[in-house]
């Protein structure tokens, strides 16, 4: 990987129409793609045809399906300044790039002799030191887009930099999750992402398996009344009397409603948020719905504020304090009283990119590469991964190269935090990327070890030539899926998505039946919450 | 005998006692002023919305001149020019049979596309299509059913009187009614049956079992050979040509006699009958029995001419009553056109056959078929349209035909100008949700509705550059911008009101 030694026309605000044409870059690409074309609304799951509306037994088994642990992902909108963030004590090219935004060593706090954050994020210290919390430096991709949409897309699908992809890691590891998520959809939402529009992290090629909310008080009135819409104040002229019978409607057809109201009364916050913290509202709601066992896996919030491209010191310091202040208020509610809670939620941040290592002379910064995540949960310990920023390029417009590909950090996690099989890991991002052991603690009971599903094995049949007989038993009754995928990990073919009952049984698999021809496939068994994935050789 | 339930009147309680006569010629006033809320009405309701241009050329116009302007080109247009197979037989077809699928695929597109470009009148064919109900699929013959499409286009504002006589000859009505197989000494009462309770005086409404039987044998005679599809004609051996007996009266009816009977021995449950139908259609589905009494009076003493009784209520203080503004609940050819119709799409050439074929499937996921409709009665319609699973897919259905606008360059800047002018080029994205949810809907938003719609026009482009002012709708993301709004709004309970 080499640096990239050109000066990224429009990356600056300073340059009207630079920035002008960095801008018409972003709607080069397809703009839909952000906002999931059939329209990123506040209520995506409405997508779903009829029986999505009724309670069956499938919905009921679907709820409890896999582990507890719960990631939150924290997005960082805009772009966010790592060398302000973490920052090396004690480099003096950093105070050489940077005059007058560097922070000096005493307005610090120590991670360790080498690296420290700024005071104003001193809230995260107690995590720091009680092995809560760890940093992931330089994390980026190769041949980086500095558009803020298109590198958006890129982390949120875990695309390479020049592919497309319109789904996003998230999504597609739910849909794994969530198998029968169109037929038979969960009663509780997969994903619940707050204050945000743009959910291609959540977007698989089926569904979107994320309830987006625009913003929190539309979450208030869901949680507070169980209904988005309100029937009550309405009065009695012919338009009121439609209106109210069209609210009531899509009040119910917004499945999720009561199932949110529910938890959101069982949870409470049990410590004070700071206010006026957008990321603390949004987070305190997350808080609310884990305590009370929503069952909702992934979160998403963000915040906003990073594209920092002038007078950026206070004002960055203040936003990553606003951070500090939420998240250490979300893990003080967690842990609250000893519940333990706090080791199964897994918090990450993110940012479309970095910024440039040099200051601009609007004493801001300019798009760059990359850019620091961190880590937070209880058990996770403490330390550093990746390598800092090297500093000592000569060109003063170059971003030094990324040191960890978001990618690798992704799989760890769906991996080790989610419990998800590695060749399911790879099926979900596209590719085999190197795992970092020991990111997070690997999952335990890991997959498979609850039994509620076992496969048993494939083999040809004796008594039907050209048959092979999949075999599996389920020791609760469940939906199941049998699929057929190509050695890349397409799928091919659906061979079962029903729900079966308690027992034994065998798929006799005739590949002719299926239109497929000899060769190598894999077959791919979702039931009980796990995922089995073997290799088979059609004769 | 399908239901058409009864007609529910309006609750007193939204009825405040109207002073004067409710179809009084509407003077606009400062309570109730004539402004781009009610031109907008007027376009909706009429038609299937408007452009900001149509808007504001109906501002500069009384209310009384914006309706002349709309209802009198509309009808003097006449039937639509017939297609090159309009005259088709089966014999026509027989070389490539699935060329009968092809053209009806076109007529239907045609007048989905009618309905952005012509929009007054093929409203109002629609109105009469759901009205004088016919099926294609059960019609069979193309040429029958466009002979019928002609027909609901040829009288959409003509008289009424001629229109339910012709109707009954029309070939595709001869078919879909059993009315060929209704011959001397075997009459088929089919036909007789719906034009009494469905076509003109309304069920149970003015005759008798008795009547309909005479009735049927009046209409004896007219013949269409739908298994050649060829012209429908007048065979007189077939015709019963003895006494009958119809609301007391005896003679020997003709077809055309035995009509002109139902409009004077019955006037008024006619009047009164289609009179209701008009006003649940254009105006409000519980019916102001005030307002139907007085145009079913128009519709008499202007000797059933459409034109002047439509005119009277579009004109009136009625129809401009703050509580009938976005109170009727749209079909799905409502829900979708507009999108494209207010994003200025009838003037920009012709759209993709594609767009229109999408658009008529989901019309008919939505439960509205195209020349399909379920059955004599036609749509039930109103709430009928609105379940948790329609309403989903409108949802759905919606945000594709808004994502269509992107599709366009044309239509893309459109969006742009809209914003530009309803704004005075404002780049405060508060001030500009506002005002394109002001006009994509017509109402007003809760403030947390608001709120989120705000953020979906902001479409993630970081808070900076709106502060900053970088932002402004010369922004090449602006139009996407609009069309992530829609994507909001029609997800909003309002907007399903028109």
């Amino acid at each position: 990987m080499q640096h990239k030694n050109k000066q990224r026309p429009g990356a600056t605000l300073n340059d009207q129409n630079a920035h002008a044409k960095d801008h018409n870059l972003w709607s080069r690409r397809d703009f839909l793609s952000m906002t999931g074309l059939m329209g990123a609304g506040s209520l995506l799951l409405g997508n779903l045809p009829i029986s999505a509306f009724l309670p069956t037994p499938i919905m009921a088994s679907l709820a409890g399906g896999g582990n507890d642990r719960i990631l939150v992902l924290i997005r960082f909108d805009g772009g966010n300044d790592g060398l302000n963030t973490i920052i090396e004590r004690g480099n003096s090219n950093y105070y050489n790039l940077r005059p007058t935004l560097a922070i000096p060593d005493n307005n610090l706090w120590a991670l360790s002799n080498q690296y420290g954050m700024p005071l104003s994020t001193n809230a995260l210290q107690p995590l720091w030191e009680n092995g809560m919390m760890k940093i992931i430096f330089n994390v980026g991709y190769p041949e980086p887009n500095y558009s803020h949409f298109r590198s958006y897309d890129i982390i949120a699908s875990g695309s390479d930099s020049e592919t497309v992809v319109n789904t996003g890691w998230m999504g597609r590891f739910l849909d794994n999750e969530y198998a029968a998520f169109l037929e038979a959809p969960p009663t509780v939402p997969p994903a619940l992402q707050i204050g945000v529009q743009t959910n291609l992290v959540f977007k698989s090629d089926e569904a979107n398996m994320a309830l987006a909310v625009s913003s929190p008080q539309e979450f208030y009135q869901i949680a507070q009344t169980g209904q988005l819409y309100d029937t009550a104040t309405l009065g009695n002229t012919p338009r009121e009397l439609e209106l109210a019978f069209l609210r009531q409607t899509a009040n119910s057809a917004f499945r999720y409603a009561k199932t949110i109201k529910d938890s959101y009364s069982r949870g409470k916050n049990q410590i004070d948020y700071p206010t006026d913290n957008y990321l603390a509202e949004q987070l305190a709601i997350v808080a609310r719905l884990i305590k009370g066992n929503l069952g909702t896996k992934v979160y998403m919030v963000s915040i906003g504020g990073f594209d920092t491209h002038a007078q950026q010191l206070d004002y960055h310091k203040d936003l990553l304090g606003k951070v500090a202040n939420a998240v250490r208020a979300f893990y003080d509610d967690l842990s609250f009283g000893n519940s333990g809670l706090e080791q199964k939620v897994l918090g990450m941040t993110f940012s479309e990119f970095g910024r440039t290592i040099y200051e601009n002379a609007s004493n801001g910064t300019d798009h760059g590469w990359g850019t620091p995540m961190m880590l937070f949960g209880g058990g996770i310990g403490n330390g550093f991964t990746g390598q800092y920023q090297d500093l000592s390029s000569p060109d003063p417009y170059g971003d030094p190269v990324f040191s960890v590909d978001f990618r690798t950090v992704y799989s760890s996690i769906l991996q080790d935090w989610l419990g998800t099989d590695p060749n399911i890991v790879n099926f979900v991002m596209g590719q085999d990327n190197p795992r970092i052991t020991g990111l997070v603690p690997a999952a335990t009971p890991s997959l498979g070890d609850n039994n509620k599903c076992t496969l048993l094995g494939h083999n040809p049949s004796l008594a039907m030539p050209g048959v092979i007989e999949i075999k599996y038993a389920l020791k609760q009754e469940g939906p199941v899926r049998l699929q057929i995928l190509d050695t890349a990990g397409h799928t091919l073919r659906t061979l079962v998505n029903e729900f079966k009952p308690i027992g034994s049984h065998t798929f006799n698999f005739r590949a002719s039946d299926w239109y497929l021809s000899a060769g190598e496939y894999q077959y791919r068994l979702q039931a009980g919450g796990q995922v089995f994935q073997r290799g088979i050789r059609v004769g | 005998m399908p239901e058409i339930g009864t007609i529910a009147e309006m609750p007193s309680a939204a009825s405040p006692a109207l002073i004067g006569n409710p179809l009084d010629p509407y003077v606009p006033t400062a309570a109730k002023p004539w402004n781009a809320r009610r031109v907008a009405h007027v376009y909706r309701r009429l038609g299937f919305g408007a452009s900001l241009a149509q808007i504001q050329e109906g501002l500069q116009m009384s209310p009384s001149d914006l309706i002349d302007h709309l209802l009198n080109p509309a009808s003097d247009l006449g039937p639509p020019d017939p297609p090159y197979w309009a005259g088709y037989t089966n014999a026509d077809y027989a070389a490539d049979p699935n060329m009968v699928f092809t053209h009806r695929d076109q007529l239907r597109r045609q007048w989905l596309s009618n309905m952005l470009t012509e929009g007054i009148q093929a409203k109002m064919a629609l109105f009469w299509h759901n009205h004088f109900v016919t099926a294609i699929n059960t019609v069979g013959c193309n040429s029958y059913f466009w002979d019928y499409f002609s027909m609901i286009h040829e009288y959409s504002f003509g008289n009424f009187r001629l229109f339910a006589r012709e109707m009954g000859k029309n070939p595709a009505m001869l078919v879909y009614l059993n009315g060929n197989l209704n011959v001397a000494g075997q009459p088929n009462e089919n036909y007789a049956r719906e034009l009494m309770e469905l076509f003109t005086m309304g069920e149970s409404n003015g005759y008798t079992q008795a009547d309909i039987v005479e009735m049927a044998r009046a209409l004896t005679g007219w013949q269409s050979k739908d298994y050649l599809c060829t012209p429908a004609y007048f065979d007189n051996t077939k015709h019963d040509n003895n006494a009958k007996t119809i609301f007391g009266q005896t003679a020997n009816y003709s077809f055309t006699t035995a009509h002109n009977l139902i409009f004077s021995a019955r006037s008024e449950q006619v009047s009164k009958f289609i009179s209701g139908k008009i006003y649940k259609n254009f105006v409000y589905q519980a019916i102001d029995p005030t307002v139907v009494a007085g145009l079913a009076d128009e519709l008499k003493s202007n000797n059933w001419e459409l034109l002047p009784t439509l005119k009277t209520l579009y004109k009136s203080e009625h129809f401009f009553d703050e509580r009938i503004i976005s109170a009727r609940i749209k079909n799905p050819v409502e829900t979708l056109i507009p999108i494209l119709k207010m994003a200025g799409a009838d003037t920009a050439g012709p759209l993709p056959d594609n767009w229109w074929d999408a658009i008529g499937y989901w019309t008919y996921l939505l439960g509205q078929e195209m020349f399909n409709p379920p059955n004599v009665a036609g749509w039930p319609g109103y709430h009928a349209w609105i379940n948790e699973s329609t309403l989903a897919s409108r949802w759905n259905f919606s945000s594709v035909t808004s994502y269509f606008l992107t599709q366009n360059d044309t239509l893309k800047e459109n969006l742009r100008s809209l914003a530009q002018a309803l704004t005075n080029d404002s780049n405060d994205p508060g001030l500009i949700t506002s005002a394109l949810v002001d006009f994509f809907t017509g109402q007003t938003l809760e403030p947390i509705h608001l709120q989120s719609a705000i953020i979906n026009f902001k479409a993630g482009i970081p808070e900076n550059y709106y502060q900053d002012g970088t932002w402004n709708l010369y922004w090449n993301e602006a139009p996407y911008q609009i069309v992530n709004l829609l994507y909001y709004l029609v997800k909003l309970p309002e907007f399903q009101l028109t």
